[in-house]
C-alpha cells in the first residue's frame, strides 16, 4: 500500500516539474562527483516568488535533500522566522529513508514555535522541527508557502552551502512589469531566462550539478563565497512606508521618511546640550565633550519591533530614558551635534567581518548596524555610539574599513570607513622579575594598552578577580602564578595602564641540576597555531592589524649568572615582523629581552597562508627558547 | 594560616554587623533606598562585583474563595549596579505561564535611583508604554523592560502581583549570577493544606513559622550569598545553586482528606500502574524478527545482551531529550525506529527480557540533571531511565541513546550516582515495597585510561623525528570516539596544537568498531627540539591530554567531579644525535596525595646516546571535595610542572 503512494506521488512530481529526475528520493542514485565533500546533496529545489505589488511577496519552496552523515544533520532541522510582516501559510516535510522509501511527515500543526531573536524586544516567531534519524543517508523534503505583507528587500537566494552539491535548483521570479527588479549574481555565471508576458515578467536561475565546496576554517562568514543571487526593487512599501530601494541614493532618501520628526531634540533638552560645550573652542572638540556624554550616561539595548527594526526611537525618548538600540543612540547623537551646528550623518553598516557582502555596483540591504559620520573642517570623524569604552573616532575592528552607507538629505551615499593602522591597537608591556636564589620570584609588569586590546582589557576589568586571573593566563599565556593581582587605571587614558603584580615560586620552567631554563618573557606575544592545510582557497582572518612590544627584565639573585641566552631573532612576512633582542647587563645583574611583533593586515591572501603560517610558528618557537642561568661558582 | 583566620574573624564581625542593621525588620518598602547603598561603589560581598542584588523578596499567599484557587505573589527586587557589565541586570523578563490565563502579572512598578553631583537622589519611572509582553511559546510569555537612565551607580528597583490559578509553589532560588544581600520567600496557606519544604543550601539559612488556626507561614531566608561561578568538572550548576523546594502534601479539612503524602513506595506504584511507564514495560514488542535472527546463534547472557543492546542503537534514532515517562508508548517507537530516553531504554529492556535476560529499568540523574537525594521522594529528581542487567554475579548498566559507551562499561553520564532499579521479576504482578531498590553505579576499575607511547630521534640540526601511539581504554575510547566522530578531519591536527611547528603525518586509528579493545591511534610526528646556547630541549608531554592545567582558580565552591578514575601513562624511548650528552635529567620521583587518591611515578632513565621514560598518574577517587581543593590544586600544579619538566641534551 505505501509503496504504491510513492508511485504516485513520483508521477505527479514528475508531471508537475519536468527537470525533476524520476529518483530524487533514492539516495542510490547520487553520481560520485557529487558525493565528493558532500554532508549533504541537494537533489531538487524549486523556489517560487511571486511579487504581487510593493508589499505582496507570496513563496512557495520545495526542496528535497539527501543527507549523507552526521555532519550533514543540520537539515533534518525545518526552521522558519515569521512575523507580523511574515507569516507561514503551508508545510509539509517528508524524511524518506535510504532507498526514497517515505517514512515520516509532518504538517504545520507538529511544528514548534518560539519566540525569536537575541535582543531585549524583538518582533517575530520561530517555526521549528527537528527530525531525527539513527542511520544515514536519508533524505527530507521541505514544502512550504509563506507570504510577506510588507517588504524592503525581496529576499537573497542561495544555491549551496558549505559542503554541499546540489544536483537541480532554479528559482523563479515572477513580477509585474510595473515594478523593475533587478539582481546581481555571485559566484554564479548561469545566465537567467526571460519571459515577458502581459503585465509580468518572469526571470528563472538554475543551477544543475554543482560539486560540494568546503567552508575553510577562518575564512568569514560563507555566505560570500557561495553562490548566490541579491534582488533590489525600485518600489517596495513596509508599514506604509513606500520607496525606492534599487540603487543606494533612493535607499537613503526612504530612511529620511521614516526618521523624519524622530532627529529633534526638544529647546531645552538642546540647552542642556549646549552648556555641556560652553568653553569648547572647535567643532571637533565639541563632538568629543558630546561623544563622552553619551559613553558615560547612555547604554545600548535591543529593541526592535515591526518598522522599529528600521526606525530609531526618538532622540527626546532616548534623551529621557538614557537608553537605544544603534538607530536610537546614532539619531539621538546627530540630534545633540545639530544642538550645537554640527552637521552629521547616520550611516547603516554590516558588522563582524562579513563586511564583504556590500557591493558597491548593486543597491542591496545587507546592513545591520549604525554609526554615525561627523565631516568636520580637517578630517572625518566616524563614531560607535553603543560603544561605553571606543576612542572618539575609533571604529574598531567591528566596523571598520568597509562601506558604509551614509544616509545625507539627498540620499544614500557609500563611503569607505577608515582601517585602523597597527599602531592604532597596540600592547606595551614592561614586566621586571626579582629572582631569589631558591628560584622564586616577584613580578611587576606594567601593561600599556590602545585601540582594541584596549578595549579587551576594559572589558576583563568589570569582571571578578577569578577572572582576571584567568584572563592573563589564557590571554597573555602567563604561566599559572601563585599570587596574583591586577589593578586597572582609568580608561580616559589613550593608552590604558594596568599593572600586573605577581608572585610564583618558581619561576624556572624546569632545571637541569643547578641550572635554571627560564622562559625569554613572561606576557607571549602570539599563541593562534595556523593549521597546515595542503591549499587553501578562501582568505583567513586574524582578528586586527596590531602591534605588541614586550620587555622583560630578569634581575639575577646574588651569584647567579646567565650560562646562555638565546640569539636575537628577526622575523618577517609579507604583513608581519617580529623581532626580538637578549642582552645581559654585568653591572645590575640584569637579563634584558625585548620583542615585539606587528601584524600591518588582518586579512590573510590564500596564497599568503602557508608563509603567514610558518612566521607565527616561528614566533611561537622563538618564544619557547630559554635563558639558562647557573649559580656562579 | 594567620591570613586565613583574620578573613575569619573580619567575616564575622561583618556578619553580625549586618544581622544588627536588618535585626528589626528585613522587610523593606518599595523606594525605601538606603542612602549608603546608592553612593556606594562596591559590594560588600565581593568588591569585584558587577552589581549585586541588594534585596529581594517572594510572599506566595495561598487563598481558596469558595472552592476557588488562588495564588498570589509579590514580588519586589532591588539591584545596585557597580560598574557598566552590571547594565546588562537593567533588562528584565518576567517569565509568566500565560496559557488558559493560568498567571498573570499585575500592578509592575519599576525605577531607577541615581545620585547627583549633590548627592540627591533622582527617580526615574519606567512608564507602561515601556513594558512590553511577549509571547516565548504556547505555554510561556514573558513581560519585557529596562530601566532608564541607569549607569555605573546605579540602584534599580521592580515589584509586581503574579495572580496564579494553578496549585504550585514555585522553587525559590536566593543564589544568581551576582551576588545576593538579603534573599526571602514567604509561602502562607489555609491551615487544611500540608506544604513541605527541602532547603538545597550550605549556606546558613533562616527558617521561620508561624501558625493561627487559619494559616500556615513559613519564611526563608539566607544573606549575603556569593554569586554562583562555572568551575570545571563541576557536576551541574544546580547541585550547588542555593534553593528551597516546595511539596503539596495533602488537603486536610473536616470534608475532605486529599493525602499527597509520596514514599518512594508510594511514588513506585504510581509509576508502575502508570501508561506511560510500568505499563509499557510488559509490551509485546512486534516485528523482531531481524533481531531474532542474531540472537539465535547466540548462546551466553552477555553475548545476547551486547548484541541486543546494539541492535537498539544503532537501529533507533534518539531524539535527543531525556525523560522518564514513554509517552508515545515502546511499541509504537519501535516501529517509528525512534524515540526519547525512555521510550528507547524501555523498548530495550522488554527485549532483554524477552530474550531471558534478567533486565529491569533504572531510573536515573544524569550528572548534567544533579545528585539523587534518597531521602527526598520525588520522581522529578530522574531525567531519565536506563536498563540495568544482572548477569550471574555483575550488573550492567546500558543506555541505548549513547552510540559510544560499549555495554560493559557504565555509561559515564551516570557513573558515581545513585540510581533506583525496579526490581520486580513479573511486570505484570501488583508492586510492592519490597520491589525496588537503590544502586550505587560506581565501579572503581572502570576508569579512563590513555597510554601514549613515543619513540623518536634527534638528529643533529635539532629535529625531532618519530612515531607516537596512543591506545585509549574504557572511557578514554569512548571520549576519543566522541570527539572523532564530531569532526574526523579535523581530528589528528589536535593533536599538533601542544607545540609551535609540530607536523604530524599518516594518522591511523584501529578498533573503531570493536568495543571490546582499546581505540589504537598511531602517527608520525615532526617538530624543532628547542635550543638555547649549546643546549636542546625537549618535552616528553606530548599527546598525552594532560597538557594544560584546569584548575588555575585560587578558590573553589563546588566539589571537582571527574565522574570516573582515571590512568594516564607516557612512556617512550628518545634518542640524542652523536656528539651530544645529556645534562642531569629529572628526577625518578614518586608523588602521592595525603589521602593516596593520586598517585604519580616516574623514571627516567638514560643509558648511551638513549633516554626511556615512564610516567604514570592515576587517580583513584572521582569525586575531591571543594574543602581539599587547596591540597587538590596545589598536586595539580606540581604534577604539571613535573610532567612538562624537560629533557636537556649539550654538545659534548
Amino acid at each position: 500500500m505505501k509503496a504504491m503512494y510513492i508511485f504516485f506521488l513520483l508521477i505527479f512530481n514528475v508531471t508537475a516539474f519536468c527537470q525533476e529526475p524520476v529518483d530524487v528520493y533514492n539516495a542510490a542514485s547520487i553520481k560520485q562527483d557529487l558525493l565528493k565533500d558532500a554532508h549533504t546533496v541537494k537533489r531538487f529545489e524549486k523556489v517560487e516568488m511571486d511579487i504581487n505589488g510593493p508589499d505582496r511577496i507570496g513563496m512557495h519552496s520545495r526542496e528535497v535533500v539527501t543527507i549523507m552523515n552526521e555532519k550533514g544533520s543540520n537539515e533534518l532541522v525545518f526552521y522558519i522566522y515569521t512575523s507580523r510582516s511574515l507569516s507561514l501559510d503551508d508545510v509539509d516535510i517528508r524524511l524518506y529513508n535510504k532507498s526514497g522509501l517515505l517514512i515520516e511527515k509532518y504538517k504545520k500543526k507538529d511544528l514548534s514555535s518560539q519566540a525569536a531573536g537575541s535582543g531585549l524586544v524583538e518582533d517575530g516567531t520561530i517555526y521549528f522541527i527537528k527530525l531525527s534519524t539513527a542511520s544515514y543517508p536519508v533524505t527530507i523534503e521541505k514544502d512550504y508557502t509563506v507570504h510577506f505583507r510588507g517588504v524592503i528587500q525581496i529576499p537573497s537566494f542561495y544555491f549551496s552551502q558549505p559542503n554541499q552539491s546540489v544536483e537541480y535548483s532554479t528559482l523563479l521570479l515572477k513580477y509585474p512589469s510595473s515594478i523593475k527588479v533587478n539582481y546581481k549574481a555571485f559566484h554564479f555565471t548561469e545566465k537567467p531566462v526571460k519571459q515577458i508576458n502581459n503585465a509580468n515578467e518572469v526571470v528563472q536561475f538554475t543551477a544543475t550539478s554543482l560539486i560540494a565546496k568546503k567552508y575553510e576554517e577562518n575564512s568569514g562568514p560563507w555566505n560570500h563565497e557561495f553562490p548566490h543571487i541579491l534582488f533590489n526593487a525600485d518600489k517596495i512599501n513596509f508599514d506604509g512606508y513606500a520607496g525606492n530601494l534599487s540603487t543606494w541614493k533612493d535607499m537613503g532618501l526612504w530612511y529620511n521618511s521614516l526618521v523624519k520628526n524622530t532627529n529633534k531634540l526638544s529647546d531645552n533638552y538642546q540647552d542642556e546640550i549646549r552648556k555641556m560645550v560652553i568653553g569648547a573652542t572647535s567643532d571637533k572638540e565639541k563632538a568629543k565633550i558630546i561623544y563622552q556624554y553619551l559613553q558615560q550616561n547612555f547604554r545600548y539595548v535591543s529593541i526592535q519591533l515591526g518598522i522599529g527594526g528600521f526606525k530609531p526611537f526618538p532622540a527626546n525618548f532616548v534623551h529621557e530614558k538614557k537608553y537605544g538600540d544603534c538607530k536610537g543612540l546614532s539619531n539621538y547623537m546627530e540630534a545633540c551635534l545639530a544642538a550645537v551646528n554640527i552637521r552629521s550623518y547616520s550611516a547603516w553598516i554590516k558588522s563582524g567581518i562579513d563586511d564583504l557582502l556590500i557591493d558597491p555596483d548593486f543597491a542591496h540591504d545587507g546592513f545591520d548596524h549604525q554609526i554615525l559620520m561627523v565631516p568636520l573642517e580637517k578630517d572625518t570623524v566616524w563614531l560607535e555610539c553603543t560603544s561605553n569604552y571606543n576612542e572618539f573616532g575609533h571604529l574598531g575592528s567591528f566596523t571598520e574599513n568597509r562601506y558604509a552607507l551614509v544616509l545625507t538629505e539627498t540620499g544614500g551615499r557609500l563611503i569607505k570607513t577608515p582601517a585602523s593602522r597597527y599602531e592604532d591597537n597596540s600592547l606595551t608591556t614592561y614586566t621586571d622579575v626579582k629572582i631569589t636564589t631558591e628560584g622564586s620570584a616577584e613580578l611587576k609588569s606594567r601593561v600599556l594598552a590602545r585601540g582594541e586590546l584596549k578595549y579587551l582589557l576594559v572589558n576583563v576589568s568589570r569582571e571578578t578577580a577569578e577572572i582576571h586571573k584567568e584572563y592573563a593566563v589564557n590571554y597573555f599565556g602567563i604561566s599559572n602564578p601563585d599570587k596574583f593581582n591586577m589593578s586597572f587605571g582609568s580608561k580616559e587614558n589613550v593608552e590604558y595602564p594596568v599593572l600586573i603584580q605577581m608572585e610564583v615560586d618558581k619561576i624556572y620552567d624546569f632545571k637541569a641540576g643547578s641550572k635554571m631554563f627560564i622562559k625569554p618573557r613572561i606576557f607571549k606575544l602570539w599563541k593562534q597555531k595556523l593549521n597546515s592545510v595542503e591549499t587553501r582557497t578562501q582568505n583567513f582572518y586574524l582578528s586586527y592589524p596590531m602591534t605588541k612590544t614586550d620587555t622583560t627584565a630578569y634581575h639575577l639573585p646574588e651569584g647567579y649568572i646567565p650560562e646562555s641566552i638565546p640569539k636575537d631573532r628577526q622575523l618577517s612576512y609579507a604583513q608581519g615582523s617580529y623581532r626580538s633582542t637578549y642582552w645581559y647587563d654585568d653591572k645590575s645583574r640584569t637579563i634584558y629581552t625585548a620583542a615585539s611583533l606587528t601584524l600591518t593586515n588582518f586579512t590573510v591572501d590564500p596564497s599568503q597562508y602557508n608563509e603567514a603560517r610558518i612566521f607565527f610558528d616561528q614566533v611561537m618557537e622563538d618564544g619557547n627558547q630559554k635563558i639558562i642561568c647557573k649559580s656562579a661558582d | 594560616m594567620k591570613k586565613i583566620l583574620r578573613k575569619f574573624y573580619s567575616l564575622s564581625v561583618f556578619v553580625l554587623l549586618t544581622i544588627a542593621c536588618y535585626a528589626q525588620n528585613d522587610k523593606q518598602q518599595f523606594g525605601q533606598i538606603d542612602r549608603e547603598d546608592l553612593v556606594r561603589k562596591a559590594s560588600l560581598i565581593d568588591k569585584n562585583a558587577e552589581a549585586e542584588v541588594l534585596y529581594e523578596n517572594y510572599d506566595v499567599s495561598l487563598a481558596l474563595f469558595a472552592g476557588h484557587l488562588q495564588i498570589d505573589i509579590k514580588a519586589h527586587t532591588r539591584i545596585k549596579v557597580y560598574n557598566e557589565k552590571g547594565l546588562d541586570q537593567a533588562n528584565i523578563k518576567i517569565p509568566y505561564i500565560a496559557r488558559s490565563g493560568a498567571e498573570g502579572i499585575y500592578k509592575l512598578e519599576a525605577q531607577t535611583y541615581n545620585a547627583d553631583a549633590s548627592g540627591k537622589m533622582l527617580v526615574s519611572k519606567v512608564d507602561k508604554k515601556s513594558i512590553y509582553n511577549k509571547r516565548i511559546n504556547n505555554r510561556l510569555s514573558n513581560q519585557i523592560f529596562t530601566f532608564p537612565e541607569v549607569k555605573a551607580g546605579s540602584i534599580i528597583e521592580y515589584s509586581y502581583t503574579l495572580k496564579r490559578s494553578i496549585l504550585y509553589f514555585d522553587d525559590w532560588t536566593f543564589q544568581r549570577s551576582i551576588p545576593v544581600r538579603y534573599s526571602n520567600c514567604t509561602i502562607e496557606y489555609p491551615s487544611e493544606f500540608s506544604w513541605s519544604h527541602v532547603a538545597r543550601t550550605t549556606l546558613p539559612i533562616e527558617i521561620k513559622e508561624t501558625k493561627s488556626s487559619y494559616n500556615v507561614s513559613k519564611s526563608f531566608a539566607m544573606r549575603n550569598i556569593p554569586a554562583l561561578k562555572d568551575e570545571p568538572f563541576i557536576s551541574c550548576n544546580q547541585d550547588y545553586l542555593q534553593q528551597v523546594e516546595f511539596r503539596l502534601n495533602g488537603y486536610y479539612s473536616p470534608q475532605l482528606t486529599i493525602n499527597l503524602s509520596h514514599t518512594w513506595p508510594e511514588i513506585l506504584k504510581g509509576m508502575m500502574e502508570d501508561e506511560d511507564f510500568g505499563l509499557q514495560l510488559s509490551k509485546k514488542i512486534p516485528n523482531t524478527t531481524e533481531l531474532d535472527q542474531r540472537l539465535k546463534s547466540l548462546t551466553s547472557q552477555s553475548s545476547k545482551m551486547t548484541a541486543i543492546h546494539n541492535y537498539v542503537r544503532n537501529t533507533m534514532a534518539w531524539d535527543d531529550s531525556y525523560s522518564i515517562w514513554a509517552l508515545d508508548g515502546v511499541k509504537h517507537c519501535w516501529t517509528d525506529k525512534k524515540g526519547n530516553s525512555a521510550e528507547i531504554n524501555l523498548v530495550l529492556v522488554n527485549l532483554l527480557r524477552n530474550a531471558g535476560l534478567k533486565a529491569y529499568p533504572l531510573l536515573v540523574s544524569t550528572k548534567e540533571n544533579g545528585r539523587v537525594n534518597t531521602l527526598y521522594p520525588s520522581i522529578q529528581q530522574f531525567n531519565t531511565v536506563m536498563a540495568v542487567v544482572s548477569i550471574d554475579s555483575s550488573m550492567y548498566v546500558l543506555d541505548a541513546t549513547d552510540k559510544e559507551t560499549p555495554s560493559h562499561l557504565i555509561p559515564r553520564n551516570v557513573m558515581y550516582s545513585e540510581g533506583l532499579m525496579i526490581s520486580m521479576e513479573d511486570f505484570g504482578k501488583i508492586f510492592t515495597p519490597k520491589d525496588f531498590s537503590w544502586m550505587t553505579i560506581w565501579n572503581p576499575s572502570q576508569k579512563f585510561d590513555r597510554i601514549t607511547n613515543m619513540t623518536a630521534e634527534i638528529d643533529v640540526a635539532g629535529k625531532i623525528k618519530g612515531q607516537a601511539y596512543i591506545m585509549n581504554s574504557q572511557y578514554a575510547r569512548v571520549a576519543s570516539l566522541q570527539s572523532f566522530k564530531r569532526d574526523n578531519e579535523k581530528y589528528a591536527e589536535k593533536f599538533t596544537e601542544v607545540h609551535a611547528g609540530l607536523k604530524l603525518s599518516d594518522f591511523k586509528q584501529k578498533n573503531e568498531d570493536r568495543d571490546s579493545l582499546p581505540l589504537e591511534q598511531q602517527f608520525g610526528f615532526e617538530l624543532p627540539a628547542d635550543e638555547s646556547g649549546e643546549y636542546k630541549y625537549f618535552s616528553i608531554n606530548m599527546f598525552s591530554g594532560l597538557e594544560k592545567n584546569p584548575f588555575i582558580a585560587d578558590e573553589r565552591n563546588s566539589d571537582i567531579l571527574f565522574g570516573v578514575n582515571q590512568k594516564f601513562a607516557l612512556r617512550g624511548l628518545f634518542s640524542i644525535p652523536e656528539g651530544y650528552v645529556f645534562e642531569e635529567l629529572p628526577k625518578d620521583v614518586r608523588m602521592v596525595m595525603p589521602d593516596k587518591s593520586i598517585v604519580m611515578t616516574r623514571y627516567i632513565q638514560s643509558v648511551g646516546n638513549k633516554v626511556n621514560y615512564s610516567v604514570v598518574i592515576e587517580f583513584a577517587q572521582p569525586f575531591y571535595p571543594a574543602d581539599d581543593y587547596p591540597q587538590f590544586k596545589e598536586f595539580y600544579k606540581r604534577m604539571l610542572d613535573m610532567l612538562n619538566e624537560q629533557i636537556v641534551i649539550k654538545k659534548s
